[in-house]
C-alpha cells in the first residue's frame, strides 16, 4: 500500500464551473443575485415586489430553483420577465451545472441583472458557489432570532442579509439587534435590512443598495 | 443532504487519480473539513460509502481530520481559535470576527494497493 499526496479542493469541478459563469456574466456587464433562504421566508415575494420596482428601469432575468413545480416560475412570469423553472428533483441546493444549463435560455446582451432564487434551505445552498456577483439571504422574523447561532455557515456568506415580515415583530419573539449582531458576528461585510415584503416598510434603501451594484456590474 | 453531492465530486476525483497511477484499489482515503465548512463529517463518510460502491473505492476508509475555526478579532486584535457555539474569538470573547480558516473542504490524500 502507498499513499497519494493530493491537497485538492473537493468542489473544485463546482468551482472552476462558478468561475466559467461569473466571467460569462461579467463579459455581458450582467449583475447575478443568488437568493437564499430558508422555506417560507418569503424569498418570492421580496422578488416579486423588487421586480415591480426595480423592472420598469432594468432588463431583468429570473431562474427560479425549487425541488418539484413551477409555482414560482408562474408568479414570477406575471411581471413580464423571462423566467427559467429549475427542478432539481431531489437535490436541496443549485450548484454552478444547473445554472449554466440554463444560460443559452437567455441573451445575457438583454440583461442587466439575473436573479437565482435558490431551494429553500439553510444549509447547502452556502456550500455552492452558482457564480453570482452576490448572495443575498432571506431570514423571515419568524423563523426566530437564534437562527444565526444555528446556521452560522449560510450567514457568513452572504453579502446582505434582508431581515423580512418586520410587520410580524408585535405578533413574534424576535430581537433584531440580537439577530444582527449575531449574523454578522463571522461576516464584518454583511449589510442588513429589515423589510417587510407585504407593507413594503423598509425596502428603499435595499433596492437604492441594489440599483448601486447593478450600476458598478454595468461598469465593469 | 449536500454531502452526497460533495461525496459524488470527491468520488470523481479519486477515481481519476487513482486511474492515473494504474487503476489499484483505493484502500483509505484523508479528508480535511473544516467547522464551518457546513459538512456533517458522519454524513460525508456514510455518503462516500454508498456512492463508491462497485467503484475502485469501495470499501476504502474515510478519515476526516476537522480544521479548527480560525478568526482574526476585531476586538482584541490577536489571531487565533475561534468559538463557534459563540460566534466570537475564543481569546477575548469579542466579536465581530474575521474568519481565517475552518472553511476546508479539500482531500489531502488515497492509499492505494501495491501490486
Amino acid at each position: 500500500m502507498h499513499t497519494i499526496a493530493i491537497e485538492h479542493e473537493i468542489l473544485a469541478d463546482n468551482e472552476a464551473l462558478a468561475n466559467h459563469n461569473r466571467a460569462h456574466f461579467l463579459a455581458h456587464g450582467v449583475y447575478v443575485l443568488n437568493l437564499m433562504s430558508a422555506p417560507g421566508a418569503g424569498k418570492t415575494s421580496l422578488l416579486e415586489r423588487t421586480l415591480a420596482e426595480l423592472s420598469p428601469r432594468y432588463r431583468i432575468g429570473v431562474i427560479e430553483g425549487d425541488v418539484y413545480g413551477r409555482e414560482d416560475a408562474d408568479r414570477i412570469e406575471k411581471h413580464g420577465v423571462p423566467v427559467v423553472q429549475i427542478n432539481t428533483g431531489g437535490a436541496c441546493h443549485l450548484d454552478a451545472h444547473l445554472v449554466h444549463d440554463q444560460l443559452e435560455r437567455f441573451d445575457l446582451d438583454q440583461l442587466d441583472v439575473l436573479v437565482i432564487e435558490n431551494v429553500g434551505n439553510l444549509v447547502c445552498p452556502a456550500e455552492f458557489d452558482l457564480g453570482e456577483t452576490d448572495k443575498v439571504m432571506v431570514l423571515s422574523v419568524a423563523e426566530g432570532d437564534d437562527k444565526p447561532k444555528k446556521y452560522p455557515v449560510m450567514f457568513h456568506v452572504a453579502r446582505v442579509l434582508l431581515l423580512n415580515k418586520i410587520d410580524l415583530l408585535p405578533h413574534v419573539s424576535f430581537d433584531v439587534a440580537r439577530a444582527t449582531r449575531d449574523a454578522r458576528a463571522l461576516n464584518l461585510d454583511l449589510d442588513v435590512f429589515p423589510v417587510s415584503a407585504t407593507t413594503g416598510e423598509g425596502l428603499e434603501p435595499w433596492y437604492r443598495w441594489l440599483e448601486g451594484r447593478i450600476a458598478r456590474a454595468k461598469a465593469r | 443532504m449536500h454531502e452526497v453531492s460533495i461525496a459524488s465530486e470527491l468520488l470523481t476525483t479519486i477515481e481519476r487519480v487513482a486511474r492515473e497511477s494504474g487503476g489499484r484499489r483505493v484502500r483509505a482515503v484523508d479528508l480535511v473539513v473544516g467547522e464551518l465548512a457546513g459538512v456533517d463529517a458522519d454524513a460525508l463518510s456514510f455518503a462516500f460509502e454508498i456512492v463508491s460502491r462497485g467503484t475502485i473505492a469501495e470499501g476504502a476508509v474515510v478519515t476526516v481530520d476537522r480544521a479548527p475555526l480560525l478568526v482574526a478579532c476585531g476586538a482584541c486584535g490577536l489571531e487565533g481559535p475561534g468559538d463557534l457555539e459563540a460566534l466570537a474569538c475564543a481569546g477575548c470573547g469579542g466579536s465581530p470576527v474575521r474568519v481565517t480558516g475552518g472553511r476546508e473542504l479539500r482531500l489531502t490524500s488515497i492509499d492505494i494497493e501495491d501490486d
